[in-house]
């Protein structure tokens, strides 16, 4: 829990020296992602590859975005597999390194439903469920035009399940970036 | 209602009513409309799945047949279905709500006469240009575990609120509004305390889930209004009346418009409420649809300081029970005129008389009420005889002869019909300025009135509880009193006190079995330092008296009933931050769950430590300029 803090608490200091015209351009991304880590989850599921979509806007400080991601964990034993679909908002500092470099360090919160395969409940009630879910994450972008960017990006999730899911996950993905029109800016503010 | 004496430290309280203003709301972690009890002094309520909840005035009407109306922006709109009320069916968007008003005392609106007290909700006007707003939100019951369930490190599934979602979109001038909501609300009734009662109905068939989906749009243009809304609710129901769970699809839907202008305004609504069973493997059919219409004129002649109203309404209500498709259609006339008497800072007297002739039956109600803003004291007088059916509750249809479904009624040494009357007398004391203390009192005599009297059995194959209702005559007498006392410590932290309690005396055991609640003592201390972070912590005891049937359940199954408790103990803690102005807001609400498993009452509750952890967000986007 202190780690997530620290980086609130950084990016909180480190965001109103970053002030920005809010809702100037819209980034669209998106990224393939994978989970890495191994514990306890990892015992019964198998992690399988994921997407990740994400729409990005500058914010009175710092960048804000929502984020869709999927991805599946295959059954290892006899449980059910299930896929995820994970909803967040997030919010982040883009820190320039050079012309064509940035490093963002984000935290973002949402929700993370899970639908499970079938069948082995008998209740078909439990076929999903939904928690809340944390997350902090670090991207490193790299722009290959006037509009268009490469990034990869480490991520640690915190579903609030009992026992936790706790998942690292690496992704890499591509981006671009464009100006909000009068109407989109209007309707953003 | 200019003489309420308001107080801007937290929940504000008036002469007249409880006031929760929207930030009142949002710095207490509201998520759904339901959740208002909690701030609520002088109600209590109860509830089967946590999510319709049945609320009242403590003393004033019995749960088992609300007698409180709802009121939004003025009109009188009811959302009974058999013998619930719940906020919760209500389509309307909870971040739109800018006033809620409880009167805990008999109350007039619109030349209405709101003799059980009244909800009043008043909506926000959008600001000017265009505007989306809205809010999301999501609570967990903490150990929820996720995918772990299906395995041997996970326990059973606890989650349990929304996610609840709501927006609107809305373009308004100066003189004019015009705005479109949208909302959806889930509800997960996977409590380990309530599935097992839901499983035996529901396995393979749906969701144990209660869904929610409403729409509904409103206006206004020179003096002149419009509202329609619409909800559907994919319900998992315990009724009362059958004892058990059925599952049923609710939809509520009402307009209404109305003019205000003083020579010659009108008021029109309409409303329909209904429930529709759905396939069930008990196969139990409850088919139930009521509907009202309501039209009114009115007058007002201003003579000075002093001014007279009349109005002359008209009422249609139809209930349709069963896939028999018997109905039942009732036709009420009325005519009304208000007398306002006096000066600001003066002793102040409004008085209403109205006639009514329901269903071929003359019937009278008279309504005064005078105070003095200065001496802070407020005193109303109400007499109803024979009293028009503005409301038509489920004890009134059931009176007339028709019953839900298989339910099964037995109707006790009544002549049918009865028609009911009422008397009250209420006297409020507002003192202080710095401190401020509120003692209320109150006594009401009910005559010829009735109540369903349920006989509660444990079945454990099934529901754990069956019921057989008895239509029960009941007269008697609710001595009421209440005190509160608003203690602003420092101009950042605000402590407020509050305590009631309700005595029924009567010949009746039906009567004096009705209050289950009979005292409520609580406290709340908020601390917002600054305008962008608050504090909200509420503590309260809800009393009751002896419930029979408990004693027996608890016999029969000691496991399910672990712990008995005299009375009920919420704590309620909400911590809120708004970033960027109104933009942004996020807000932990941690709350202890009580348990209900079956037709709640809190000597059968049992408390549990866990916590519901809410956030929500609030979004607000436009052009928009003042509001």
């Amino acid at each position: 829990m202190r780690r997530p803090l620290t980086i609130l608490v950084l990016l909180a200091v480190a965001a109103p020296c970053l002030a920005q015209d809010p809702f100037s351009s819209l980034e669209m991304r998106v990224q393939a992602t994978q989970n890495v880590n191994q514990n306890i989850l990892h015992d019964h599921w198998h992690p399988g590859r994921g997407m990740k979509a994400s729409l990005v806007t500058p914010f009175y400080f710092g960048d804000w975005g929502i984020s869709l991601g999927a991805h599946r964990f295959e059954a290892r034993s006899d449980v059910p597999g299930f896929g995820a679909l994970w909803i967040s908002s997030d919010w982040g500092v883009r820190l320039p390194l050079g012309y064509r470099f940035a490093l963002t360090p984000t935290v973002g919160i949402g929700n993370y439903r899970m639908s499970f395969d079938d069948a082995v409940t008998t209740f078909s009630g439990e076929s999903s469920e939904s928690d809340f879910v944390s997350s902090a994450s670090l991207r490193a972008s790299l722009r290959i035009g006037r509009d268009w960017f490469l990034f990869g990006q480490a991520e640690r999730l915190r579903v609030q399940t009992r026992p936790l899911m706790q998942l690292w996950f690496v992704s890499a993905g591509i981006g671009y970036q464009m100006e909000t029109g009068r109407l989109l800016k209007a309707i953003l503010e | 209602m200019t003489l309420c004496l308001l107080i801007a430290v937290g929940t504000t309280v008036g002469v007249c009513a409880q006031v929760l203003t929207a930030e009142d709301l949002t710095r207490a972690g509201v998520l759904r409309l339901s959740d208002i009890l909690e701030l609520a002094d002088d109600w209590s309520g109860s509830s089967t799945e946590g999510y319709h909840w049945d609320i009242a005035p403590l003393g004033t009407s019995w749960e088992a047949s609300p007698e409180w109306s709802l009121f939004i922006d003025g009109q009188l709109i009811s959302l009974r279905t058999l013998n619930r009320q719940s906020l919760n069916t209500l389509p309307i968007a909870l971040s739109e709500i800018c006033e809620i008003r409880l009167n805990a005392t008999p109350i007039l609106i619109n030349g209405v006469l709101a003799h059980g007290g009244a909800v009043q909700i008043t909506m926000c006007k959008p600001p000017n240009g265009l505007s989306l707003r809205g809010q999301v939100g999501a609570g967990n019951e903490t150990g929820d575990p996720g995918p772990y369930k299906y395995t041997n490190i996970g326990g059973s599934n606890v989650d349990r609120t929304g996610p609840t979602a709501e927006g609107t979109l809305s373009v308004s001038s100066d003189n004019w509004h015009y705005r479109g909501m949208v909302a959806a609300d889930e509800h997960h009734v996977t409590d380990p305390r309530i599935r097992p009662r839901v499983l035996q109905l529901y396995q393979g068939e749906k969701d144990a889930r209660i869904i929610y989906r409403a729409f509904g749009f409103d206006g206004s243009s020179s003096g002149f209004t419009v509202n329609a809304a619409t909800s559907w609710t994919e319900d998992l129901l315990f009724t009362p009346v059958m004892g058990r769970e059925i599952p049923v699809d609710r939809q509520t839907t009402f307009v209404t418009m109305s003019s205000a202008r003083k020579l010659l305004g009108y008021s029109i609504s309409g409303i329909s409420t209904s429930f529709t069973t759905r396939e069930n493997p008990e196969s139990i059919i409850t088919d139930f649809v009521q509907q009202r219409a309501h039209a009114r004129l009115h007058s007002t002649r201003t003579m000075g300081i002093n001014s007279i109203e009349f109005g002359a309404g008209w009422i249609f209500a139809q209930a349709q029970f069963g896939h028999e498709e018997v109905r039942h259609t009732l036709y009420s006339y009325r005519g009304d005129a208000t007398l306002s008497l006096g000066p600001p800072d003066r002793l102040r007297m409004r008085t209403m008389a109205a006639v009514s002739l329901d269903d071929s039956i003359l019937g009278y109600e008279v309504f005064s009420r005078t105070w003095h803003d200065r001496i802070g004291l407020d005193l109303r007088v109400m007499l109803r005889n024979r009293a028009p059916a503005s409301e038509m509750t489920f004890t009134d249809w059931a009176t007339r002869g028709f019953r839900p479904g298989n339910a099964e009624l037995r109707f006790m040494h009544l002549d049918i019909p009865r028609r009911r009357s009422t008397y009250s007398i209420d006297i409020t004391w507002t003192a202080g300025n710095h401190i401020k203390l509120y003692l209320s009192g109150g006594l009401r005599r009910l005559t010829n009135h009735v109540r369903p009297r349920m006989h509660a059995q444990l079945d454990s194959t099934r529901t754990r509880l069956d019921t057989i209702t008895d239509i029960v005559a009941a007269n008697g007498q609710i001595a009421r009193a209440s005190g509160r006392i608003h203690m602003p410590l420092t101009g950042q932290l605000t402590v407020k006190l509050y305590g009631v309690y309700a005595y029924p005396w009567s010949d009746s055991d039906a009567f004096r079995g009705a209050w289950y609640h009979r005292m409520q003592i609580g406290g709340q201390a908020e601390f917002h330092p600054n305008d962008r972070f608050s504090l909200n912590m509420r503590l309260r005891y809800v009393g009751a008296t002896t419930w029979a049937e408990f004693e027996e359940a608890a016999a029969g199954n000691p496991e399910f009933y672990t712990t008995r408790l005299p009375g009920a103990v919420y704590l309620h803690l909400t911590v809120q931050k708004r970033f960027w102005g109104e933009r942004l807001r996020l807000s932990a609400t941690m709350r202890n769950v009580l348990d209900h498993p079956h037709l709640a009452h809190p000597a059968g509750a049992r408390t549990n430590a866990l916590f519901q952890v809410a956030m929500r967000y609030a979004f607000q986007a436009g052009n928009a300029g003042s509001s």
